[in-house]
């Protein structure tokens, strides 16, 4: 292709209107520049110059072009609330994958198992050792905002006939707390230990708390004794209902979850876990799932995903609330400072005219 | 009034004794340069562009020119201000000299 031929297709990347203004006139000049050059043998130099000023002439062009439209779209005070709301959509977005580590549900790779076969509940020791738990003691049977509880639905879609199985196969166990332990994550003992049967009162020297039981609603039922004035037990107790609004109630709870048995789409054995950690960082309580596959007597990850849940303060709080949280605010912020300045700027025309000389 | 880049002052600077077409401004522009400023096409016409707009440069179509050779004469607001960004350089000019002890 020739250098004219190159140069004037690469005007076509001009703006339209800049190309119907220019476009026929450029190209004469540069055919006339280059019959200039080619007699002088500076050739390779005046392609370079030439093919170089266009690049950055049509970048330059384009600029010009759209930067009026920018500055009118962007200082337009009428599309103020518009920003307002794209900032407040971004900073929830930011904010919520940050903290809690999903937008709007709670993510699950629990649908890579095709079919299931078995179920049990599990809690985890400190060496991530999986220990099979009745159904009454895993939070997740009962509490909906429990993560765990989050996949109880999809376990039931895939597994409508599969009944919670009564045990843990050993060797599963070992070779689940061992990938787990490989895989560095972090869970806690429960922070409170107390008897599930209440001490006694009068046996209780210095206690501050008798005993907690487990309810079937979920909450827990916290066993205070009784001080009299001098501080000394009465004998009496009085009780709280402790629900999973209130902070402390996971700390009760050793790292529970499930070990689901199953296929995947192409018939291999899976193991899925989820585990609703007891470990508290930055306010978070993390809540992780693994899928591993088998490979002799050891299990390796597939995928594993994690989020974090009961953050103290802002249950709840995640992208499509904190967009409303911070939209609605600079929305009234914004329209405070409208009235203000529509009153303002009447109050100076009126000044204004009052002190004209036709008024005087 | 900012001060002009380089090349749009020598632009503007051929455009002073009268209309050129565009690779007629080019050549003008290496010439006063003594060939150290040479302008590609797309750099010049980016220039011109923005001088049209601005309004200190006007086309002129000649009836029998041909299609693309389009002359640009310099307008009384572009002289004015070839003019202003002459006075100001020849004051630095002069405050250069004065500094180096040349007058």
């Amino acid at each position: 292709m020739s250098s004219v031929r190159l140069y004037r297709r690469l005007l076509h990347l001009y703006p339209r209107a800049f190309y119907e203004r220019f476009g026929a006139e450029m190209e004469m000049v540069f055919t006339q520049a280059r019959d200039d050059a080619s007699s002088q043998q500076r050739f390779r130099v005046f392609l370079l110059r030439e093919f170089g000023g266009l690049m950055i002439s049509i970048a330059n062009a384009h600029w010009q072009a759209r930067k009026g439209v920018v500055r009118r779209t962007v200082f337009n005070w009428r599309l103020i609330p518009v920003w307002l709301f794209v900032f407040s959509l971004i900073a929830a977005a930011v904010f919520s994958l940050n903290y809690w580590g999903y937008l709007v549900v709670p993510p699950s790779i629990f649908r890579t198992l095709q079919s299931v076969e078995s179920i049990v509940l599990v809690e985890f020791d400190a060496d991530y050792r999986p220990t099979r738990i009745p159904i009454n003691q895993l939070p997740a049977s009962v509490i909906p905002d429990f993560p765990p509880s989050q996949i109880l639905p999809l376990i039931e879609e895939r597994a409508p006939e599969t009944d919670i199985s009564p045990s843990l196969d050993p060797a599963l166990a070992e070779m689940l707390a061992a990938a787990l332990a490989a895989e560095g994550i972090e869970l806690a003992a429960p922070a409170y230990e107390y008897p599930t049967e209440p001490t006694r009162p009068d046996t209780c020297t210095g206690c501050f708390i008798l005993g907690v039981q487990r309810q079937p609603d979920g909450t827990l039922l916290e066993i205070f004794p009784v001080p009299d004035q001098d501080g000394n037990f009465t004998g009496e107790t009085y009780t709280y209902h402790l629900t999973p609004e209130d902070w402390y109630y996971y700390r009760y709870f050793a790292p529970s979850g499930y070990v689901v048995e199953g296929r995947g789409a192409d018939g291999s054995p899976l193991v899925f876990t989820a585990i609703a950690s007891g470990a508290v960082a930055n306010d978070h309580y993390r809540y992780y799932e693994f899928v591993f596959s088998h490979e002799g007597n050891r299990l390796i990850p597939q995928q594993r995903q994690n989020y974090a849940f009961d953050i103290a303060g802002i249950e709840g709080m995640t992208f499509p609330v904190l967009t409303a949280v911070c939209f609605v605010p600079l929305l009234l912020l914004y329209l405070v400072l409208v009235i203000v300045g529509v009153v303002l700027a009447f109050i100076i025309k009126r000044t204004a005219q009052w002190r004209s000389p036709r008024r005087a | 009034m900012s001060p002009l880049t380089e090349s749009t002052f020598l632009i503007l600077l051929a455009l002073a004794p009268g209309a050129l077409h565009g690779y007629a401004i080019m050549k003008e522009v290496a010439a006063l340069s003594n060939g150290r400023v040479k302008l590609s096409t797309g750099t010049l016409y980016t220039a011109l562009h923005r001088l049209l707009e601005d309004g200190w440069i006007e086309p002129v179509e000649a009836e029998d020119a041909p299609r693309g050779r389009r002359a640009y004469r310099l307008t009384s607001t572009g002289r004015t201000a070839v003019r202003e960004e002459t006075e100001r350089l020849s004051a630095l000019a002069l405050i250069a000299r004065r500094r180096l002890g040349e007058s």
